[in-house]
């Protein structure tokens, strides 16, 4: 026994001084947190000598808080997932990138043109475009990357045919196109981040090592460090096509719990960070943050289940939807008004295509009760669990549905169970779905939701729509698929299975100091272009 | 010794795979995969088949399992299937932080509990052993995330004494300093959170052993309390505690989900978490494998530590 003590008197000692050494280097440190705070203070107190500050280069140094780690390995062709998107939109550039109302903002290319047939699209490069390492940037690497693409998905395919690239010069590439498609602009862009030629030809894939590899690319920043699970750092890329960058270090600071992130923030530790709902107050008529709600294109959603017995007689669908009040169920949702748009159309209000000119279910409580007359009392609700919005969504319908005499029984399942029994088009465990997408700028990425000849997400079947939406993306003059588009909008509500609900606001959190203005603000990555984040 | 000790570990084997096979055969019971969990509306059934194909996902049970097995037995972990990370190389960062997160606050409470958990024994019935008493039933009730964020509000935001999350300030990661300064209100929480639990382990089997025989024999012979507790009853309650320790062993890796959660701290509780609602299965399966072979190893320990600290059991005699 004793022995054991003796051994294990080491390890108490130890442990005894990490307590002391932490608890008295917590003072020393102490102290210095609070005068950084302190002057922290005093410089947000006094406006004016910050702008100074700034505008001598000091504060060049921008954190990001986001909640979740991208990983220690990049794919900067495959990333689909949130933080990996971000970090690839950071360092690698697209040719170009095109903004929710359609603009198309150009940045390795110059321009995109397409031919009259409306079959080939040349893409001229801006000239003397360099990588982050120095080399040349030129068309053998959009060739090599959109060849690259092709090789592993069918994500730039039209019907069966891809798209096929071509070297035209150095700096002009072809695309060719096996169809007239009008969202091949949109297709080329989305999400599409140029590789280097030079430095991924010969591999395996293109899956790159933020613990191991220099990370080489032609985005605002270049990647310095990765933490596992605390950061990741950029420096500005002094070689980028749309200049350097204004603000010298950004970094992605990673932290999972919104509590947690919502201290850091109030403590000075990040300058921005994405809200929930419920995470908003603590900023509301705060002087030292400024909120911003802005559209992600996302729309949420209610979907009646085809499938399911109870849902197939037209008039009593129509009349679970005459029950509704569009506005209490987005208001019970996202609280106020400042964080959603009301909305009667698959897209979203902010698209240039989008129609009020549809079927839109105002609620009328005594046409609602005659036509669910004669129907089923009782119907089953699913949406994904531990998402309250949802949930406060379906509590909402419950009570309206609930008012017209339908009993409706709320059930909901973790994501990916909830995901599998929505994409199951047979399923007749549940009459009713909630739901949300986003989609791109262009009214045909919208076709997988409603054409039957697609994926047909929401269970249509209404060869007109599908029709209307071969047509769509096959016409390319803008008022014909306007008109095209309008007529979709209001067939697709008019069916009486799918009931938009608007667009929910995605809300941003800066310190008072950041001006996001100029970089934009944009689903997924936050920011579009980050070069021209600044600090005011 | 060195034989036994060898034996145990060959007899862990079967039960490990045992482990492994169980596990998972409970995640492919499920009726959704790590593709169902990464879908959103624009993925296209035809890009959710390939992604299926590409992790093999459609292969039968059987063949993906023994796929994993043949990647353990070359020791390698594979990739996530979800970011397609490495996840050894995810594992190599994370469960040092996680470890250095978790032995100090667990050998903390583990001899605080022992000296607490003696004392109060003795006072047995007077206000010191209630008062313990009542703070030990208080601590296991109040949720350690709580305690956190009550830490983290005060001493990190109100008072700004200490960091509020992470493990470093970015760019000091090699200072030991800012290290032990951001390890201090975890490390708080987990004392906090280990300590009850094992104080009143060791007040009970204190309190059985004050009934012993030998402590009235000891007490005719004239010792004096004090003696009594320290010399005689101590000993005799190291021995569950020992096996306590080993048994405490995955802790390492899976003690401080929660903690590392509320801190934002890089250790490998949120990443299982995670791992394990997307069903990302090569992370959840190297874990649990990781987690598995520390219970094993745990009771290995447990039962050498009980033959050098007990001389009435002898290991080696038996085999003999």
């Amino acid at each position: 026994m004793k022995k054991n003590l003796a051994k294990l008197l080491p390890l108490l000692l130890l442990s005894a001084a990490l307590v002391a050494c932490g608890g008295s280097k917590a003072e020393d440190k102490g102290t210095g947190a609070s005068t950084e705070k302190a002057q922290e203070q005093n410089a947000s107190s006094d406006g004016e000598k910050k702008v100074e500050a700034n505008a001598s280069g000091q504060k060049d140094s921008f954190t990001y808080i986001i909640d979740g780690d991208p990983g220690n390995t990049l794919n900067p062709l495959t990333a689909d997932d949130r933080y990996g998107l971000m970090t690839c939109h950071a360092a690698y550039a697209p040719a170009y990138h095109i903004y929710g109302d359609g603009t198309v903002d150009y940045i390795l290319a110059e321009s995109m043109t397409a031919s009259e047939d409306g079959l080939t699209l040349t893409m001229k490069l801006k000239p003397d475009l360099k990588w982050s390492d120095g080399e040349a940037l030129t068309a053998d690497d959009i060739v090599f990357t959109y060849d690259t693409i092709n090789s592993l998905s069918k994500n730039l395919y039209i019907g069966d045919q891809p798209i096929k690239v071509e070297k035209q010069d150095d700096l002009s590439v072809l695309f060719k196109l096996p169809s007239v498609s009008a969202s091949a602009m949109e297709m080329l862009s989305d999400e599409v981040s140029i590789i280097p030629k030079h430095i991924f030809e010969g591999k395996e894939n293109t899956d790159v090592s933020l613990l191991e590899d220099k990370v080489v690319g032609a985005g605002p920043y270049v990647l310095e460090e990765y933490k596992t699970g605390e950061y990741l750092k950029f420096k500005a890329n002094l070689n980028y096509a749309k200049g350097k960058p204004y603000i010298d270090t950004l970094i992605y600071r990673v932290i999972d719990k919104g509590d947690t992130a919502t201290l850091a923030m109030q403590n000075g530790e990040a300058e921005a960070m994405v809200l929930s709902p419920d995470m908003i107050e603590p900023y509301r008529e705060n002087d030292a943050f400024t909120l911003y709600n802005y559209s992600e294109g996302r729309v949420p959603y209610i979907r009646l289940n085809t499938a399911s017995d109870n849902m197939q007689d037209k008039t009593f669908r129509s009349g679970i939807f005459h029950a509704l009040n569009r506005e209490e169920i987005m208001k019970a949702a996202y609280g106020d008004p400042d964080y959603y748009h009301l909305g009667y159309s698959f897209l979203p209000y902010d698209n240039q295509f989008y129609s009020e000119d549809v079927e839109k279910w105002d609620q009328d409580l005594e046409k609602a009760k005659e036509e669910v007359k004669n129907g089923p009392k009782k119907l089953t609700l699913l949406y994904p669990a531990n998402t309250p919005i949802l949930e406060r969504e379906a509590l909402a319908i419950q009570a309206e549905c609930k008012a017209v005499g339908v009993e409706v029984e709320l059930a909901s399942l973790a994501d990916a169970a909830y995901y599998k029994a929505t994409k199951d088009l047979e399923n007749k465990d549940y009459d009713i779905f909630l739901g949300g997408y986003v989609m791109g700028s262009d009214p045909d990425t919208f076709a997988i939701l409603f054409s039957s000849e697609k994926d047909n997400n929401m269970n249509y079947h209404n060869t007109e729509i599908d029709k209307l939406f071969r047509e769509g993306n096959s016409t390319l003059d803008l008022e014909k698929r306007k008109e095209i588009y309008n007529k979709v909008q209001r067939l697709v509500t008019e069916e009486a299975i799918y009931y938009p609900l608007g667009t929910n606001l995605r809300t941003l959190v800066t310190k008072k100091d950041v001006d996001p203005e100029e970089a934009q603000l944009v689903p997924i990555y936050t920011f579009g272009d980050l070069s021209k984040l600044k600090f005011k | 010794m060195a034989f036994y000790i060898g034996r145990r570990i060959l007899q862990s084997i079967p039960l490990l795979l045992l482990i492994t096979l169980l596990s998972f055969g409970l995640m492919n019971l499920v009726p959704y995969d790590a593709v169902d969990s990464i879908a959103n509306s624009k993925m296209t059934e035809a890009q959710r088949e390939e992604k299926r194909e590409e992790y093999g996902l459609n292969d039968p049970m059987p063949v993906q399992y023994f796929r994993w097995l043949k990647n353990i037995l070359r020791g390698e972990f594979g990739n996530s299937l979800l970011s397609h990370t490495r996840i050894m190389d995810d594992l190599r960062i994370r469960i040092p932080n996680t470890i250095l997160l978790v032995l100090p606050s667990y050998l903390t409470a583990y001899f605080l509990a022992m000296a607490v958990g003696l004392y109060s024994a003795s006072q047995k019935g007077k206000w010191q052993d209630k008062l313990l008493d009542s703070l030990s039933t208080i601590g296991l009730a109040v949720p350690s995330f709580w305690i956190a964020l009550v830490l983290i509000y005060f001493f990190g935001y109100h008072w700004k004494l200490f960091p509020l999350l992470g493990m470093h300030t970015i760019g000091k990661e090699w200072d030991i300093l800012d290290f032990l300064h951001h390890l201090f209100l975890p490390y708080c929480v987990l004392v906090l959170a280990f300590f009850p639990d094992l104080m009143r382990y060791v007040r009970s089997s204190a309190l059985s052993e004050l009934r012993q025989d030998y402590v009235l024999v000891q007490r005719a012979f004239g010792a004096s309390k004090r003696e009594i507790l320290f010399h005689h009853v101590a000993r005799n309650v190291c021995l569950p505690m020992i096996s306590k320790l080993g048994m405490s062993l995955p802790l390492l890796v899976t003690g401080a989900v929660i903690t590392e959660s509320v801190f934002s701290w890089p250790g490998i509780g949120l990443y299982f978490v995670k791992a394990v609602d997307a069903l990302d299965y090569p992370i959840v399966m190297a874990i649990l494998l990781l987690s598995g072979t520390l219970v094993i190893l745990g009771n290995l320990l447990s039962d050498i530590l009980y033959c050098l600290i007990d001389p009435r059991i002898s290991l080696w005699k038996k085999e003999g």
